[in-house]
Order: C-alpha cells, then sequence, then structure tokens
C-alpha cells in the first residue's frame, strides 16, 4: 500500500467526519431553534384565541346584565303600573260582574307576565351568585329545575369553595348549560351535580339517566353543538377540559376540571 | 477454535467489542418494544441481523473460511433495511420516491461489481454515499416539517447521527480497501484502518441504543 493512499483515507475520513459532526451540530442547534421559535409563536396564537374568547364572554356577560336590567326596570316597571292603573280602572267602573271577571283574568295575565319577566331577568344575571356564591345560585339552579318529572340533586363535599368570582360564574354557566341539556334534550328523570374542590383543581360533574346523545353527531352540527362548543370555549380560557362519557341511549357523564393555578379568568362580573 | 478465538480477541480487542455492543440496541429495543415506532423497530431488527452477521463472519474466520462475500452481501442488506427505515419516517413523497430510485441504482451496481472473495470496494462505497444521502435526506426533511420540539429526545435523530458517522467514518476505507484489505498491505496500517472501522460502528451502536432508549419520549415530541 503506498503512503500517498493511506494519507487520502487518512485526511479524507478526517474532513468527512469532521463535515459529518458539524452538521449534526447544525441541525441540532437549527432544529431547536426553529422548534422554540414555532412552540412562541403557537403559545402567542393561544394567547390571543384565549383574550378573543374572554373579551367575547365579557360583551356576553354584559350584554345580558343591560338586557337584566332594561327587562327588570323597564318592563317590569311598566307592567307594575299598568297593574296598578287596571285596579283603578276597575274600581272607577264599579262592580259589574262579568267586567269583573275580566279584570280578574287581565290581572291574573299581568301577574303572569311580570313572573316570567323576572324569572328570565334572574336566568340572565344570577343575582344569587353574586350576593352568596357559586353553590347557593346552583342549589337554587337545581330547586327551580326540581318538580313532579324531574329531581336535581346538588353533591358537594365542602360547603366552602373560596373561587374567584369569575371562576364561579363560568362554572355556574356551564352548570346551567348541562342541566338544560339533560332536561331538554336526554329528557332526564333524575340529574345530580357534583361540586368536588381537591388541593389544586376543581371537578364539576353533571350525571344524569337520559336517552343520551351521539357527540360526534352533535359537534357536527353546528347549531346543535354549539352549547357544547360554548362549554369548551369557557373551558380553553382557563386551561379547563371537559371530559364527554355519552352514548345514545344511556345516561350521560360529563366532568369539567380546572386547574386553579391556571384559572385566572378575566372578571366577568365587573 | 476456542484458543483461536482468545488470540483474535487479543489482538482485535475493539472487534470483540464492537460485535458485543451490537446486541446492545437489540436489548434496548426489546425492553422498550411497545414505545418503538415502525421504523425503530426496524432498526433494532436490523441490528440483530448485523449481530447474526458478525458471529457467522467469526465462525467463518476462526474455520479459516473466506467472510468477505457475506460483507459484500450485508452491505446491500444494510442498504435495503434503511430504505426500508427512513421510507417509514420520511413522509415526503419526492423524498421517499428519491430514496427507492437510489436503492435501486446501489443494488445494480452491487450486483454487477459483486465479488465472492474479495471486498467489492466499489459496490460499499456506493452504500455508504447512499447512506450519507438518506440521512442527509432525513435531517433536511426534519428543518422543513419542524415538528419535533426536542430533537435531543428524538430517536430518529440519534439513529441517524450513527448512519451519517458510520457512513462518513468507512467511506474512504471502502473506496480505498483494494490498498487495505488485501495481503499486500502492512498489518500496522490494517490494524489502523480496521480500528477505525470498529470505533465507528460502536458509535454507531451506542448513538442507535440512545435512539432507541429515548424513544419512550417519541409520542410527547410532537409539536
Amino acid at each position: 500500500m503506498s503512503m500517498d493512499a493511506g494519507f487520502v483515507i487518512a485526511v479524507g475520513t478526517a474532513v468527512l467526519l469532521m463535515m459529518a459532526v458539524f452538521i449534526i451540530i447544525f441541525v441540532a442547534y437549527y432544529q431547536q431553534k426553529q422548534a422554540r421559535q414555532q412552540l412562541a409563536f403557537k403559545e402567542l396564537q393561544a394567547q390571543h384565541r384565549r383574550e378573543l374568547m374572554e373579551a367575547t364572554f365579557r360583551g356576553q356577560e354584559e350584554e345580558r346584565r343591560r338586557l337584566a336590567e332594561d327587562m327588570h326596570d323597564g318592563i317590569g316597571t311598566m307592567l307594575s303600573i299598568t297593574k296598578m292603573s287596571l285596579n283603578q280602572l276597575e274600581k272607577q267602573l264599579g262592580g259589574e260582574v262579568q267586567v269583573g271577571f275580566q279584570f280578574q283574568k287581565t290581572r291574573s295575565m299581568i301577574d303572569e307576565t311580570m313572573t316570567n319577566v323576572r324569572r328570565i331577568s334572574r336566568n340572565l344575571v344570577p343575582t344569587t351568585l353574586e350576593r352568596f356564591g357559586l353553590l347557593a345560585a346552583l342549589e337554587e339552579l337545581a330547586d327551580r329545575a326540581t318538580d313532579n318529572d324531574i329531581e336535581v340533586e346538588l353533591v358537594y363535599p365542602e360547603p366552602e369553595l373560596g373561587f374567584l368570582p369569575a371562576l364561579e360564574l363560568m362554572l355556574y354557566r356551564i352548570a346551567q348549560e348541562l342541566l338544560n341539556n339533560a332536561i331538554r334534550h336526554a329528557r332526564a328523570k333524575h340529574i345530580t351535580i357534583h361540586l368536588i374542590r381537591f388541593e389544586n383543581e376543581v371537578r364539576l360533574s353533571v350525571i344524569d339517566d337520559g336517552v343520551g346523545f351521539d357527540f360526534d353527531a352533535v359537534m357536527e352540527n353546528r347549531k346543535a353543538g354549539l352549547g357544547l362548543r360554548n362549554i369548551e370555549s369557557r373551558l380553553n380560557v382557563v386551561n379547563g377540559h371537559v371530559t364527554f362519557d355519552v352514548a345514545p341511549g344511556r345516561g350521560s357523564r360529563i366532568h369539567v376540571q380546572v386547574h386553579l393555578h391556571d384559572a385566572q379568568p378575566v372578571d366577568l362580573l365587573s | 477454535m476456542v484458543e483461536k478465538f482468545i488470540l483474535l480477541a487479543q489482538k482485535y480487542p475493539l472487534s470483540l467489542v464492537q460485535h458485543i455492543l451490537l446486541i446492545l440496541p437489540v436489548c434496548i429495543g426489546l425492553l422498550r418494544w411497545k414505545f418503538l415506532s415502525q421504523e425503530l423497530k426496524i432498526i433494532t431488527v436490523f441490528f440483530l441481523l448485523y449481530f447474526s452477521k458478525e458471529t457467522i463472519a467469526l465462525y467463518f474466520v476462526l474455520n479459516r473460511i473466506n467472510s468477505l462475500g457475506l460483507e459484500n452481501i450485508f452491505s446491500c442488506i444494510q442498504a435495503i433495511v434503511l430504505a426500508l427505515m427512513y421510507d417509514k419516517v420520511i413522509l415526503s413523497k419526492s423524498k421517499r420516491k428519491s430514496i427507492y430510485i437510489g436503492l435501486a441504482i446501489v443494488l445494480i451496481i452491487n450486483i454487477i461489481t459483486f465479488k465472492k472473495a474479495e471486498i467489492s470496494n466499489i459496490g460499499n462505497t456506493v452504500v455508504r454515499v447512499y447512506m450519507i444521502y438518506i440521512a442527509l435526506n432525513f435531517f433536511v426533511w426534519l428543518l422543513e416539517q419542524l415538528k419535533i420540539r426536542n430533537v435531543i429526545l428524538y430517536g430518529m435523530f440519534w439513529v441517524s447521527v450513527g448512519v451519517l458517522l458510520y457512513a462518513a467514518g468507512t467511506l474512504f476505507m471502502y473506496l480505498f480497501s483494494e490498498y487495505i484489505f488485501t495481503p499486500k498491505a502492512s498489518d500496522e496500517l490494517f490494524d489502523i484502518y480496521w480500528g477505525i472501522t470498529q470505533i465507528v460502528s460502536i458509535i454507531f451502536c451506542l448513538t442507535t441504543s440512545l435512539g432507541v432508549w429515548v424513544s419512550k419520549y417519541d409520542s410527547e415530541n410532537y409539536l
């Protein structure tokens, strides 16, 4: 073997190996740098999406409050005045039986309308939640939903939860939506709402014995899946998640989980 | 035969170490089998074949049977297995097409230049060039796609590092193999270059073992 060939092999191998090492270092460094940028970009996008959702929910709550105030102060007051005016008119017209019966009927219609206005107004802005907290509001929600056919039960091991008002409102809205779905769509007879706080986590579960639903089919339908998508969007804001243990023909189990250290929702009540 | 083996082991300790280390990626692969993607399963099987080939070659050497034809055949197997492996990981159609066209060229050249009793320098060199090409192809794909969160914890990155270093470290030796692997070559020079071949092969083993070891992070490592 000539020394020239040996020299060529040694130098060639050394050069190739050096190039290979350089390429490997470059790929590792450049890929890491690109991946970091990509991650930062994705985080920025997610943050932007969260901010948009926060703004949407804040706007929604403000609109609900305005509507509730208008209904209570405007329509409610007008109905009260109408009722008083009707009473006065009845007194002025005298005690004819036929007319008295008509007045009585009109008064009960006004009363019913006033009750409905109050109910809608209360649903739009949960004043119990603002005054007495989440558990009281959920109890009220369960009581209002319970009747001869439907039984709604609230289970909570701890009487004191100590959540931020905005998180309480978010959980209340989710419970309200799930309860509404269970009654209206799943035709459930017995619904249980569980609310449990662990050290750094809160779990809200709504379990019913209704007819269930096909999750994929509902989510594919833009209109039908709006409520469930709304729940997911609310939870996205606080990095929470929801698990749907559902199927057609059997009761549903829907679990919501929020890590409390991640949950810094914007104050929707302000 | 045992005495011969001991003498060989004393003369070429690196060869013995390399031979034993070939089983390391296989062992780790079997331990991590449930985490392994298809491409990493292929490389694990490849090292099992590599170990088997080295064992047969050792048997041939101990029985004074020429094993160089086996080296030439295994070189083709190397190219086929690596092509199959990268086919599983590289999802770009054009790159996959180029891998298979390259493989066809490599196999044709190897068949034409096949030698039964000596190292086929052209065939082996072409296989090394092909290995460098597909490893670089993978790196380009890795940078283009940006699907991996942390490349250091990505199994196929380490396997490709091994492929690139192994091919780059042995290319010139196979290119000039007619000067090294002949009876005319001095023992001293043969030992040096044979030692280098064994070292890069050990590096290939170790990087592949590392790649197979970190494969358990692969599922969480996507962007």
